[in-house]
């Protein structure tokens, strides 16, 4: 086992701060569950029928439990991993490390590999909420692990991304600010650079139909549409009212695609939100361009080929990268001394 | 060749040179004392020996092996000691030394009983289970110490040791750094406090502005800045002046002076001389009570070498 992370898995959970965390973190999500909880059982009692009913819900509750988890990704992961490095060369621990026999990736991956543990301690914390879903159908195990490897791979990248700027920060607060930067650029920002593309994209102001088959870089590196289109789970039942958490993700893949869900097409505004479903989009793509070798959507979308993949191959592209200038930076011997503002006077 | 070699060692930090042309040759068994101001270049001097730092121009070889090309073969051998003791959170003495241990690659059946071993030898054995952060500053510096022999090393730098340390734990320092030297390592010390390295140092290497401006065994060094010898006798008082005219006669003897009842004089001979001249004293029925060569303290030795006075010294 890395010495490292064995000494931090020690250190952070002898701290006074990491019972009430994982405390309130299970609140928290056991809370959001029940409400997620009332808001589809809500719908499905004004809507759907009992059969429908009980596999909506299913999936309400899984896909809110995904946007959720993978939005505690982008939130807490970096808050764990931006202090890693930094908070060594605070205390002064930092040689120490490096005239052991540890080497700087050996170094950089335990303290990755920390981080990354705590966040799976959280993920087993909330298990038996999250699997509540399980109860209701609707959803299939593959799901699950869809779900929860796009998680892993962007708790990954965002954690070797928050090594590197700790690696190179001169202060915690620094390092924490710097790691949120780059965790909002990847989660949030790509998604809203999407959809000014998609309002630009769209053929007139009266519909933001976007042009068809058009490809929305922003969105390959955004972990919500990675995930969404990772999962794909189609409702296979028509309705014209599914509302899901996925909805809004779901249109973005879609449009990259040159297949409009209901979501776009039978919206305007931000009223696509509140209609369409992610499977409901895929069955009309089949129903209306059924016949091969023609021009259909669907020969559009299997052209453009799925996001996650791309999704995942950037990741671990940064992550490498991250990675590899993190343990260049705390490398020894080094050209500098790098100092803290805590202490300048070698 | 020593166990630790600098040629011309160069390193720059902006536009201040931190190292000048340093040249060092630390012998195996040593106790090497690097002296000078703050900012002389020790710190760097010593991170560069580490493996810590990259120098900019020069040589330097630590047990045959260059710490910028070897850095891991030279880390084997040597244990680091900063001026400032590095602690995490919730850890107990055991665990901090099992982490360093793991960390250089001691087998873990092998840590229990070095473990045990290190903190006798630093005495910390009643503190085995005690929170790091609850410990005094000296028994941390002595912990510290321990971390550093985690992997039984041939060669100690020890950075300002006992830099804000009590006289108690300073004299513990001491005598734990004597002891490392009966056991045969090398010990590269800095301090600017040069009463902490009197009495340890075998050897000794004066740094001042990145440059060495004195270095080799201890005893050379006072011979060669300290030609003339002061002595100091005690004598009775009725006898004080009949000695000092004895004394005014001998061609080696200068500046004979009496203050409060002892008698001080220069020598510019030898040994032999003292020796001749305090058989000549007894010989001629004048008791001697105490007879006493004065050494030249290193304050002195570093004012002697500098030409400078320091309040930091």
């Amino acid at each position: 086992m890395n010495p490292v992370l064995r000494r931090e898995v020690m250190e952070r959970f002898r701290s006074r701060r990491a019972p009430w965390f994982l405390f309130a973190w299970t609140i928290g999500v056991g809370m959001i569950g029940y409400v997620a909880y009332l808001v589809s059982q809500q719908v499905a009692n004004q809507v759907l029928g009992r059969l429908i009913a009980t596999q909506y819900m299913g999936r309400f509750l899984f896909q809110a439990m995904a946007v959720l988890m993978m939005t505690a990704v982008v939130l807490i992961v970096p808050g764990v991993t931006a202090l890693s490095i930094v908070t060594e060369r605070e205390r002064q621990t930092l040689p120490l490390l490096q005239v052991t026999q540890l080497s700087p990736i050996q170094l950089v991956l335990g303290k990755l590999s920390s981080s990354i543990g705590y966040f799976l301690l959280l993920l087993v914390a909330v298990g038996p909420v999250v699997a509540i879903p399980l109860l209701f159908g609707g959803m299939s195990a593959g799901d699950i692990g869809a779900a929860l490897a796009m998680m892993l791979a962007t708790a990954i990248t965002l954690g070797s991304v928050a090594i590197a700027v700790s690696s190179r920060a001169r202060s915690s607060r620094g390092a924490v600010a710097g790691s949120y930067a780059i965790a909002f650029i990847i989660g949030f920002l790509s998604l809203a650079i999407f959809l000014g593309e998609l309002f630009l994209a769209r053929p007139s102001d009266q519909a933001l139909i976007p042009a068809r088959g058009r490809e929305f870089y922003s969105s390959w590196l955004n972990p919500y549409v990675g995930m969404v289109d990772a999962i794909r789970q189609p409702l296979r039942v028509p309705t014209d009212y599914t509302l899901t958490p996925f909805a809004a993700f779901d249109a973005i893949v879609y449009a990259r695609q040159g297949v409009s869900t209901p979501a776009i097409s039978m919206g305007g505004g931000f009223g696509f939100f509140a209609r369409g479903g992610i499977g409901f989009a895929e069955d009309v793509a089949i129903q209306q361009f059924p016949v091969q070798g023609q021009e259909s959507e669907l020969a559009v979308r299997v052209r453009r080929g799925p996001v996650w993949t791309r999704t995942l191959i950037i990741y671990a592209a940064i992550t490498a990268l991250a990675l590899l200038r993190a343990a260049f930076v705390v490398r020894a011997p080094a050209r500098r001394i790098f100092l803290t503002k805590r202490r300048r006077n070698v | 060749m020593g166990i630790a070699t600098l040629q011309g060692v160069e390193k720059r930090y902006g536009e201040v040179m931190a190292m000048n042309g340093i040249d060092l040759d630390v012998p195996e068994g040593s106790v090497y004392g690097l002296i000078g101001p703050n900012g002389a270049g020790k710190t760097t001097s010593m991170l560069v020996i580490s493996s810590l730092l990259a120098r900019d121009g020069g040589k330097v070889e630590v047990v045959g092996k260059d710490p910028q090309v070897e850095p891991q073969a030279v880390r084997r051998v040597l244990g680091y000691m900063p001026d400032v003791f590095g602690f995490y959170e919730n850890l107990t003495t055991t665990e901090y030394l099992d982490f360093f241990a793991a960390a250089t690659k001691v087998p873990a059946a092998k840590r229990p009983a070095l473990i045990a071993d290190l903190l006798g030898l630093v005495d910390l054995e009643g503190k085995a289970d005690a929170d790091v952060n609850t410990l005094s500053r000296g028994m941390k510096q002595r912990l510290s110490l321990a971390r550093a022999l985690v992997h039984d090393p041939q060669l100690l730098v020890l950075d300002e040791p006992a830099s804000g340390l009590d006289p108690r734990a300073r004299v513990h320092l001491r005598e734990l750094i004597a002891e490392l030297s009966r056991m045969g390592k090398t010990v590269i010390i800095s301090s600017h406090i040069l009463s902490e390295l009197e009495g340890i140092c075998s050897h000794l290497a004066v740094i001042d502005e990145g440059k060495v401006k004195a270095s080799g065994d201890l005893n050379e060094i006072r011979r060669t800045l300290t030609a003339n010898r002061r002595i100091t006798l005690r004598t009775p008082d009725e006898e004080v002046d009949e000695v000092a005219t004895i004394l005014s006669g001998q061609p080696e003897v200068s500046e004979v002076d009496v203050e409060r009842g002892r008698l001080r004089f220069v020598l510019t001979g030898e040994d032999e001389d003292s020796a001749r001249i305090l058989a000549l004293v007894i010989g001629s029925g004048r008791r001697i009570y105490d007879w006493r060569l004065e050494v030249a303290g290193l304050e002195e030795l570093f004012l002697s070498i500098t030409g400078s006075e320091s309040n930091d010294l």
